[in-house]
């Protein structure tokens, strides 16, 4: 396979949403955890809520970018470009 | 109000946290922060014509990026805000500061400890929203205790004494006596 024909960009959307899960989870385990009056249980309602819509507006995002802008042909002769591989 | 780990004989007397014009710094550098995304959107939509270069969708996928991002440092700085606190009760003074995700420290100072108080009240808006640092010299494990940002900061100064004349006079030896046990075991040390 190609280095090119990987999916990069899927790769590093994925891997930054997975990253902001993980730390939206730890962030909201804190505010539950140890907040103790009623703002920290407002302010993780509305983190959560925020961020399922700005998920949800990063994948719409995603899907709507055309991928093929990218000039993977022309970047293909700068890769890979190392004996027995094939271009 | 109650916290955990409170006693059941002790009373809250304050919760404090750090004056509200640090919330509201935390509003405005995030406001700032979000304008200049969409501001950089926006202008490079305007004046590099993304859509003909076939990159306005994906300039638009970075900006949701650099929103999800500020979205969270955004809240990250609230919990900081709302997790850092003081709580002066009739008993103690408990101290709790968040740092980051991964280190919370808390310490507790009983009111024997306390040796001395002073009060700082450090630039322009510290002198004209009267707010200012508290810092509690002790004679505990902890050397100093300190309250950042708190608001009225001579007030609670003097509410701490306060709750101090008032502790060393009602437990003159240090010694606490909450139940039927402690207390006879306590009048026995004191006899002795």
């Amino acid at each position: 396979m190609n280095t090119l024909d990987y999916n990069w960009p899927l790769t590093i959307f994925s891997l930054i949403l997975v990253a902001y899960v993980i730390t939206s989870v730890f962030v909201a385990y804190h505010l539950h955890r140890f907040g103790f009056g009623k703002a920290p249980k407002v302010i993780l309602i509305v983190f959560l809520i925020g961020s399922g819509i700005l998920i949800g507006a990063a994948v719409w995002s995603y899907q709507q970018v055309p991928w093929d802008f990218l000039p993977y042909e022309d970047l293909k002769q700068y890769f890979n470009t190392g004996p027995g591989l094939d271009l | 109000m109650i916290f955990p780990s409170q006693k059941p004989y002790e009373k809250v007397e304050a919760i404090l946290r750090r004056h509200r014009i640090v919330l509201f710094f935390l509003f405005l550098y995030s406001g700032i922060l979000a304008i200049f995304g969409f501001g950089v959107y926006y202008l490079a939509e305007y004046y590099l014509n993304l859509s003909s270069l076939g990159f306005h969708e994906f300039a638009r996928l970075i900006l949701m990026a650099y929103l999800l991002m500020l979205w969270q440092s955004f809240f990250r700085g609230l919990m900081d805000y709302y997790l850092d606190t003081w709580i002066i009760t009739d008993h103690r003074v408990i101290d709790i500061h968040q740092i980051g995700l991964f280190k919370r420290d808390i310490s507790e100072l009983r009111y024997t400890k306390i040796q001395d108080i002073s009060v700082k009240m450090t630039g322009f808006w510290a002198t004209m929203l009267n707010y200012g640092d508290i810092v509690i010299q002790t004679a505990g494990a902890v050397q100093e205790f300190k309250f950042h940002q708190v608001p009225n900061p001579n007030k609670v100064k003097d509410s701490i004494l306060q709750m101090h004349d008032q502790f060393t006079r009602d437990h003159p030896d240090g010694v606490e006596v909450h139940d039927g046990v402690s207390m006879l075991i306590s009048q026995k040390i004191v006899n002795n």
